[in-house]
């Protein structure tokens, strides 16, 4: 990926994997909203920036798919917030959508020979 | 945050978000703005740039509201249920009422205290409406009851003053009166009633067979008397005697029972909710009007059912005019024709005429209760008005956040509607317990007050002041708070001065409250000031230590006949009360003051010529130490001596304003009078006493009524007998007696009843009731006005010392001494309350004119009461406004601009 095709790969890109990637990220462990975007933001080296206006859309919207679970936490001396966790129909999607990227990916590496060959 | 949230808010508007959703979502995102544009800063951004950027972020395309709009969150369906209506007004009403009680129980005082306020008021409310809705609102109960009419007369100028009850040929005469569909008589008797071994002195009504036609009523079973039915013959029971003699057994039909040693025969019971003409009322005697009547015997009631389509400005004159055909039809004396002369009928609503006493002083206290709940109101939305202003901020942020003003008001109201419902349970215990006890104060004369109850009139009615009370006491401040600019809220309130556009609405409320106080306060002491006036008559007779009660012996079986046989039964049976221990002396009386009074009776002397008018005095029988028992004072001549035997020389005692009636300036000692109008003439009584005038009915009587005393045994044996008289016994235990006086008569006559019986001290209180009940009432609601009217004042003034601080202590810093301060404040909260004091004066004024039927030598505007009152609670108030002007006095001023 380069910086060259940044707008458009982000949204087709995000478009089709953004899903993955946020639940990927909650895969361990419960993570609030801003935690989320950093991560995807310094696990793609910078490459990748979720702004809020599409970042908790996506998680309402995986919410209302049963993929996440949202749940205020508090702790003592802190301001709540909400930490999402991967839900069990959540675990079966992400391996859903792993197993259809990498053959994406693969399919995809074939016809552009990008990546390794 | 609350900035971030102000950007993000907008955002969110164009969808239907449920609110609480919305909330988390303005929350969950306003903090990720938060953070990030710390990062920013972090990283080296400028404040701007870094709020600038943020913006952008937020703004792009649009994004946020487009990538929300087709979750199925951004389109919250409207809730369902009863709390949340579709009008906009009620949206969220049930968040809004969760979120006041959360609210409410973080703060447990002022809770407390406003829930308390409110229950006292609704309940006071409720109490009494449940007694105005059981005697006012439904008094009669029978069908079509607008059209019956009381019918009673007056003859302006004659013997018979002021109004009074027809007799029985009038009711043959009105019978066929056009304007009257149905008409009916029916007359109170006290009497003796036997069956099985029951033994009574009960109240019987003597009715016409056309009461129940009348008044369209069935029985429950059996028949209704009809006209073919012999006079005396037959009675209809009551519920209550059915039950409490017969157990509710239908096999009663066909029984005779004895009444005034007569054999019945019972046709009849009614249902429990006919109590006709008063609750008392055991059975209805069939009672049938002979044509040849001996016409003048006043005293039978009647009532009528007025034609469809006839009203009483009708039926007067066509009365009118066939009573003036009285004497021409059913003959009688001269002083008779005299009163038909003068005569007019009064015809009232039988409604009007069986409650119309009792309506002022019920709707009097009704009133009151509804100022107690006007001023209750008042301190609450004081209080709320309070917690409103100490939450500004929060509301501003609200509304710039998108809050439409009708969702502030809402949420607002919802703390005043969590108050009031719990008040209003509250108020509900509080009206339970009291009612009985409310009952139990009244007087005897309420009708139907025995059928006030909490029920679900009164379960209604409370729930509809609850409502009224949470809307008078928490729109005014929701409407205050929720319409003021987003900046000015928003802005920091460090100003030095108060904010005196603000006060207004709370100088309002106390200016309300104050006044309110101070119109019952006047009300309660002008009755309290009748009371008084009333304890201090002197009725003639004292009223100490003095039991009374009457029995009703089975003479025929005992051998009594006569007035001998009568009068040695009375000496006897008298001598054994006085052999009781602790008794001091005794007496008797047919008539007793206060309880039966005197029946009236013309009186002829030597004076009197042929054809002039004999006056009409009061009668009665008085024996053994009547007049010592009763402390009347003996002005002249002598007491009646213990005498058994018919004689020519028997005398007659007269009270003074008689003697002065009868023989203007001159010694009565030795006079002569007779009863006049009997149909066999009696011999001349000789004057052998005088005593001092009593009162005989209450102590309102200006002038006494001229009374006649006549001893046990008159000029023959047959003159007279008195039969059942009241007995008087002094005895320092008057009030413990009456167990050793009911053992006394099982001992001599078995079968007899005791009843009346009381002590001269209850009877003067009966006599009271009607005043006492109302001054008992206002003051309660008086005392509470105060009380809240007080917190008032307290709160408004605290608050406003809480807010100045500041300027107090810029005051004292710059040499301004405690007391001065002291001063401003007491200052401030007397000058509102004076304001109170006027408008309450002014009200008052106009109010305590009703309360003129009650009170007693106290004019409605006494000046003595006025002022005072009003002093007191200028009083109330200034000791309200110190306890804050302390607390400001110790202000240190350094702590005070510091914290600020």
């Amino acid at each position: 990926m380069t910086n060259i095709d940044t707008g458009m790969l982000e949204r087709e890109l995000k478009k089709g994997a953004a899903e993955l990637m946020v639940l990927s990220i909650v895969e361990a462990r419960a993570r609030h909203g801003y935690e989320i975007g950093k991560l995807i933001e310094s696990n793609s080296g910078g490459q990748l920036k979720f702004h809020v206006a599409s970042l908790y859309p996506l998680l309402y919207r995986l919410e209302e798919r049963g993929w996440l679970q949202g749940r205020w936490v508090e702790k003592p001396g802190q301001r709540r917030r909400r930490f999402y966790s991967l839900t069990k129909a959540g675990h079966a999607a992400l391996a859903r959508q792993r197993d259809t990227w990498k053959s994406f990916v693969h399919a995809m590496s074939l016809i552009t020979g990008v990546g390794h060959a | 945050m609350h900035e971030w949230s102000l950007l993000v808010r907008p955002h969110l508007a164009s969808l239907q978000m449920d609110p609480a959703r919305e909330a988390e979502i303005v929350e969950e995102i306003s903090q990720h703005l938060e953070q990030r544009y710390e990062e920013l800063l972090a990283g080296g951004a400028t404040e701007d740039a870094a709020r600038r950027l943020l913006t952008q972020e937020l703004r792009e395309s649009d994004a946020l509201s487009a990538q929300l709009a087709p979750l199925r969150q951004a389109h919250a369906p409207r809730p369902i249920g009863p709390s949340a209506p579709r009008g906009r007004l009620l949206d969220g009403l049930w968040r809004d009422l969760r979120i006041a009680v959360r609210a409410l129980r973080k703060s447990p005082g002022f809770a407390a205290a406003a829930v308390l306020t409110l229950a006292l008021a609704i309940g006071a409310n409720t109490a009494i409406f449940s007694i105005v809705d059981a005697v006012l609102l439904d008094p009669l109960g029978f069908p079509d009851s607008d059209r019956l009419v009381s019918i009673r007369a007056t003859a302006p100028g004659s013997d018979l003053p002021g109004e009074f009850e027809p007799a029985g040929e009038f009711y043959l005469q009105y019978k066929d009166a056009k304007a009257l569909e149905d008409l009916a008589y029916y007359n109170m008797i006290q009497t003796t009633m036997r069956a099985d071994d029951n033994v009574e002195r009960l109240f019987i009504a003597s009715v016409s067979a056309s009461l129940f036609s009348t008044l369209r009523v069935k029985p429950l079973i059996g028949r209704l008397p009809t006209e073919a039915d012999e006079t005396g013959q037959v009675v209809v029971l009551s519920h209550w005697l059915w039950m409490a003699w017969f157990a509710g057994d239908p096999a009663v039909l066909g029984r005779t029972v004895d009444i005034s040693n007569g054999q019945r025969t019972v046709i009849g019971v009614m249902g429990p909710e006919f109590r006709f003409p008063e609750e008392q009322a055991a059975v209805w005697l069939n009672s049938r009007l002979a044509p040849s009547i001996t016409p003048g015997n006043f005293g039978v009631s009647l009532v009528g059912r007025l034609a469809p389509g006839a009203d009483r400005a009708q039926l007067i004159p066509e009365l009118a005019a066939l009573a003036q055909r009285l004497p021409e039809r059913f003959g009688g004396s001269a002083a008779y024709a005299r009163i038909i002369e003068r005569h007019q009928p009064v015809v009232r609503s039988l409604e009007e005429w069986l409650v119309g006493g009792v309506k002022r002083p019920l709707w009097i206290l009704m009133g009151t209760v509804g100022i107690v709940l006007a001023i209750a109101c008042a301190n609450v939305a004081n209080l709320l008005i309070v917690r409103a202003e100490s939450r500004r901020k929060d509301t501003a942020v609200r509304r710039a956040l998108g809050a439409g003003r009708a969702a502030v008001i809402r949420s607002q109201i919802a703390e005043a509607v969590v108050l009031a419902t719990a008040g209003g349970v509250a108020g509900l215990v509080l009206a339970w317990v009291s009612l009985p006890l409310l009952v139990r104060a009244a007087p005897e004369n309420i009708p139907r007050l025995g059928a006030a109850g909490i029920d679900s009139a009164a379960l209604l009615f409370c729930a509809g002041v609850a409502i009224v009370a949470a809307l008078l006491s928490g729109l005014l401040p929701a409407i205050r708070f929720s319409g003021f600019e987003i900046a000015d809220g928003l802005r920091d309130q460090r100003g030095g001065g108060s904010r005196r556009d603000r006060h207004w609405v709370r100088d309002a409320l106390v200016v309300t409250q104050t006044s309110a106080a101070l119109v019952l306060l006047i009300g309660s002491g002008l009755l309290f000031q009748s009371v008084r006036e009333l304890r201090g008559v002197d009725p003639g007779f004292e009223t100490r230590d003095i039991f009374t009660f009457q029995t009703a012996p089975d003479f025929r079986a005992m051998g009594v006949t006569d007035g001998p046989s009568a009068a040695r039964f009375h000496y006897d049976f008298m001598d054994r009360l006085a052999a009781l221990p602790g008794v001091q002396s005794v007496g008797l009386v047919d008539t007793l003051p206060l309880d039966e009074g005197a029946r009236l009776r013309t009186f002829a002397t030597e004076n009197t010529g042929a054809g002039a008018t004999e006056p009409l005095l009061r009668m009665t029988f008085a024996s053994g130490d009547y007049f010592q028992t009763m402390g009347i004072r003996l002005l002249g001549g002598n007491y009646f001596p213990r005498n058994a035997e018919p004689s020519p020389n028997v005398g007659a005692i007269v009270s003074k304003s008689a003697a002065e009636t009868l023989w203007p300036g001159e010694d009565p000692l030795g006079k002569r009078l007779r009863p006049a109008g009997t149909r066999a003439p009696v011999d001349w009584l000789t004057v052998t006493g005088v005593v001092e005038d009593v009162m005989l009915n209450d102590f309102r009587q200006e002038t006494p009524d001229p009374l006649i005393y006549l001893p046990l045994v008159g000029q023959t044996a047959a003159s007279w007998v008195v039969g059942t008289p009241a007995y008087v016994v002094k005895s320092p235990r008057a009030e413990s007696i009456a167990p050793e006086i009911r053992g006394l008569i099982r001992e001599f006559a078995p079968s007899a009843p005791m009843y009346r019986v009381f002590t001269m001290d209850g009877l003067a209180a009966r006599t009271m009731a009607d005043l006492s009940f109302t001054m008992l009432t206002l003051a309660i609601a008086a005392a509470l006005a105060m009380i809240l009217g007080a917190v008032g004042i307290y709160g408004t003034l605290s608050y406003m010392v809480s807010q100045r601080v500041r300027e107090i202590g810029i005051r004292m810093a710059l040499g301004a001494g405690a007391s001065q301060v002291r001063r401003m404040i007491v200052t401030q909260g007397g000058r509102i309350v004076l304001i109170g004091v006027a408008a309450g004066v002014l009200a008052a004024l106009l109010v305590t004119r009703l309360l003129d039927s009650l009170l007693f030598r106290v004019p409605a505007s006494d000046a003595l009461t006025f002022v005072g009152m009003s002093v007191f609670v200028v009083a109330i108030a200034l000791l309200a406004s110190y306890l804050p002007a302390r607390r400001a006095s110790s202000v240190d001023p350094l702590i005070s601009l510091r914290t600020e």
